[in-house]
């Protein structure tokens, strides 16, 4: 058994980094674009580990570091449920290689704990990220026994089962209940953004807050996430010195939850694929031919299908626009002590009105949709190189698609600030000439970075959507290209107005350039 | 006299200095089929990337309709088709969706593609699964959807990478009777096969590339005299060596 699991794993994980590529592969384009990939990586993850040290460093400074292992656990667990769950989908059941693996001499329960591991690593790595740099804060400010430092280390390394499973499960429940809906990719991005949401609101709003206001939202915190998610009290029972009973059940539970998923889940492997297959598998309609439309409508109808119908894609890039809206939506509902406790700086209130453009901004250039889109053409990519229309044009399609999103968005969260704190004269004008600046800088930064640095060779959308190298670079870009202004505001705000303007003025330049390239462009296979 | 499709002295050498295709010249005139035969990695794929614009080449000319694919490629587009070996097409797209999308690309009308759209999908048994989503097609259904796609706009040159691949008996007799039709239109074909009794029977004229060189190019008759296409190419592969 141990054989066969570790030759799948390796065939899983060569799928996604094949060494051989490095040594045996000339194309110096695809390696550099791997590397930058790789570099961009590891940048997030510092930053993300940056982020987790200083959320224990806040409450250790003022004598919660008690509260760290518990709750730091029980809302890693809570994101990973969440993240593993909108990257499931296809990954355990309906996935492309069922077949292949299937016919192999193997076992159903190989196949189902090498998936299982698969996200389970991908889990693993996360709660490395993010929940060890707490774990070892803490750990400097109580100096915990060997048995605790054991224990952090098992908290670490069991801590993604049980959400991977929880994950799993909810995944393929959604699938095959869904899978009848007209709109599920719009139900499972509204119900992934308000998660997200929710927990960016929660996370920001404790960062910036004062010592007694945070002691004591570490403490109710510290009792939700052992409502809410009991293994996360159970995993840090023995480091918070309650006892050995809680991490021996913690350590059970996972252990006895992953064997009955694979027992499970093996037993009924064959059938619940065929039974999925056959959900996804509509009745045959007799199809109308529509009637003739431009090419344009034709090309830019073909990327929104595709967004539609790509999960992981909608979810990706279509969130900003979410944000945007539920951003709106609470400064209209939220009273202004709440909407400035919830920013988390001081006095922001005072020059919102001139700032607010560059909120908006940072939402609108986050993710945009053609960062990776062309990318997504994939092995498709002969239709559109043998088509006769010029590649401005499909790049005007990808474009407008990025541009509908995020656009409205920014005009109804833009009413929604104009509404709250009535902006006047070039305040209010700017309200909704800097975001649509950025929208478009960011629709066609993202287009230039995927057609200079393009992933066809994907299996699954994620490698596309996620670990391209042209999507950190457009999200990078559209993360720091508002913020710096936006900093350079608050610490100058008189002058907030004009920062603002050359900022937008910079992006529109920088925007110019490189569709000048874009039309320039060739696409070959 | 100018045919629909001229390629004058093309080759290729990709980066790692694998010479694809050398010297490579055949012209092929309205109204024919011209069948492009050859073993696994001879060229011909290489070839026909180039010939629909697809990929780049630096040497020699390729000219469809009398212009260049270098620099009118959008105008040698508007009037060729193009299916290649394994035909990945929008699996996100029902078949009608994806039907729709061509005739939208090339500009068919609506009445005209509706009639073309029944009378082919029809022929290739593919009315009842037009609805479905791609994604749900067999390899065949896949190919017959690409096919349906390429015939829309009556192309004045169809090339094929292995089209008979894949498809059932039913369909590839199908196909050779839609690529008969549209040559009887004064279109042309260009395809490519290894199926050299198909080739045979259907070609008015082949050309033989190994190694990315044409070692025999002509009508059938003068390619393979009373002897079989197959004798042909396999003693003019043995030559070769």
């Amino acid at each position: 058994m141990k054989s066969k699991i570790g030759l799948l794993m390796k065939i899983q994980v060569m799928r996604l980094c094949n060494p051989a590529f490095f040594t045996n592969n000339s194309d110096n384009k695809k390696k550099r674009r791997i590397q930058m990939t790789l570099v961009g990586g590891v940048v997030l993850a510092g930053v993300m580990m940056w982020y987790s040290g200083m959320i224990a460093y806040g409450y250790a400074r003022i004598g919660e570091a008690a509260v760290v292992p518990r709750m730091m656990t029980g809302t890693c667990s809570l994101m990973l449920i969440f993240l593993t769950f909108m990257k499931s989908s296809g990954s355990l059941f309906g996935s492309k290689d069922f077949d292949m693996m299937l016919s192999l001499p193997v076992k159903n329960y190989h196949v189902v704990t090498v998936k299982f591991m698969a996200l389970y690593f991908i889990g693993l790595l996360a709660y490395i990220v993010f929940l060890l740099p707490s774990l070892v804060v803490y750990a400097v400010y109580t100096g915990p026994g060997v048995g605790q430092i054991l224990s952090m280390i098992l908290m670490v390394i069991l801590g993604p089962v049980l959400p991977t499973v929880l994950a799993m499960a909810l995944g393929t429940l959604i699938v095959a209940v869904t899978s009848r809906l007209p709109h599920r990719q719009l139900f499972s991005l509204v119900l992934s953004a308000g998660v997200i949401l929710a927990f960016v609101v929660w996370m920001s709003g404790i960062s910036m807050k004062g010592e007694a206001e945070l002691a004591n939202i570490g403490v109710s915190i510290s009792e939700l996430v052992a409502r809410v998610y009991p293994p996360a009290a159970w995993a840090a029972s023995y480091v918070e010195g309650r006892g050995i009973g809680g991490i021996l059940v913690f350590t059970a539970v996972s252990g006895g939850v992953f064997g009955l998923f694979v027992w499970v889940v093996s037993r009924y492997y064959i059938p619940i694929n065929s039974a999925i297959a056959s959900l996804k598998r509509r009745q045959a309609k007799r199809a109308r031919s529509g009637k003739a439309s431009s090419v344009f409508q034709a090309l830019f109808r073909k990327e929104l299908r595709r967004l539609m119908t790509c999960n992981i894609y909608a979810l990706n890039t279509a969130i900003g626009a979410v944000f945007l809206l539920a951003v709106g939506v609470g400064v209209l509902v939220m009273d202004p002590a709440s909407i400035e406790k919830t920013i988390g700086i001081p006095g922001i209130l005072e020059h919102i009105q001139v700032i607010a453009p560059l909120i908006l901004a940072f939402f609108v250039a986050l993710s945009p949709t053609t960062a990776a889109s062309l990318s997504l053409e994939g092995r498709n990519r002969w239709i559109m190189c043998s088509l006769p229309v010029e590649p401005i044009q499909i790049f005007h399609a990808k474009i407008a698609l990025n541009l509908v999103l995020t656009i409205p968005a920014a005009v109804i969260c833009g009413i929604c600030f104009f509404i709250k704190f009535h902006p006047t004269g070039l305040q209010a004008v700017l309200l909704f000439v800097i975001p649509a600046s950025y929208a478009l800088f960011s629709s066609v930064f993202g287009m230039f970075a995927n057609v200079k640095f393009p992933s066809y060779d994907w299996n699954h959308e994620q490698q596309a959507v996620k670990n391209s190298a042209s999507v950190m670079i457009s999200v990078l870009g559209g993360m720091l290209l508002p913020m710096i202004p936006l900093m350079i505001s608050l610490r100058f705000p008189g002058y907030a107005q004009a920062i603002s303007s050359a900022g937008a003025a910079a992006v529109l330049i920088i925007a110019g350039v490189c569709y000048r390239k874009l039309k320039n462009t060739i696409l070959y296979v | 006299m100018s045919g629909v499709l001229e390629i004058k002295h093309f080759g290729k050498t990709y980066g790692n200095g694998k010479k694809a295709a050398e010297d490579v010249n055949l012209t092929v005139q309205p109204g024919e089929i011209y069948g492009f035969i050859g073993h696994n990695g001879a060229g011909k794929t290489t070839t026909i990337r180039a010939v629909v614009g697809v990929m780049d080449f630096s040497e020699g000319e390729i000219l469809i309709d009398g212009h260049s694919v270098k620099t009118e490629p959008v105008l040698c587009k508007s009037v060729l088709a193009y299916i290649p070996d394994n035909p990945d097409i929008y699996d996100f797209l029902t078949g009608m969706q994806y039907l729709d999308y061509m005739a939208d690309i090339f500009q068919v009308d609506t009445q005209t593609r509706k009639q073309r759209i029944q009378k082919y999908a029809e022929l290739l048994g593919m009315t009842d699964s037009l609805g479905d989503l791609i994604s749900n097609y067999s390899h065949g259904m896949k190919q017959k959807a690409a096919l349906i796609g390429a015939f829309l706009h009556h192309p004045k040159l169809l090339v094929l990478d292995e089209p008979f691949v894949g498809l059932d008996p039913e369909a590839s007799f199908h196909m050779k009777t839609m690529m008969q039709e549209l040559c009887a239109m004064g279109s042309a074909i260009f395809f490519s096969t290894h199926v050299l009794e198909v080739a045979e029977k259907l070609c008015h004229k082949v050309a033989i590339i190994k190694d990315g060189r044409i070692i025999a190019s002509g009508t059938m008759e003068e390619v393979k005299g009373s002897s079989s296409l197959e004798e042909v190419f396999l003693e003019g592969v043995e030559n070769e060596k």
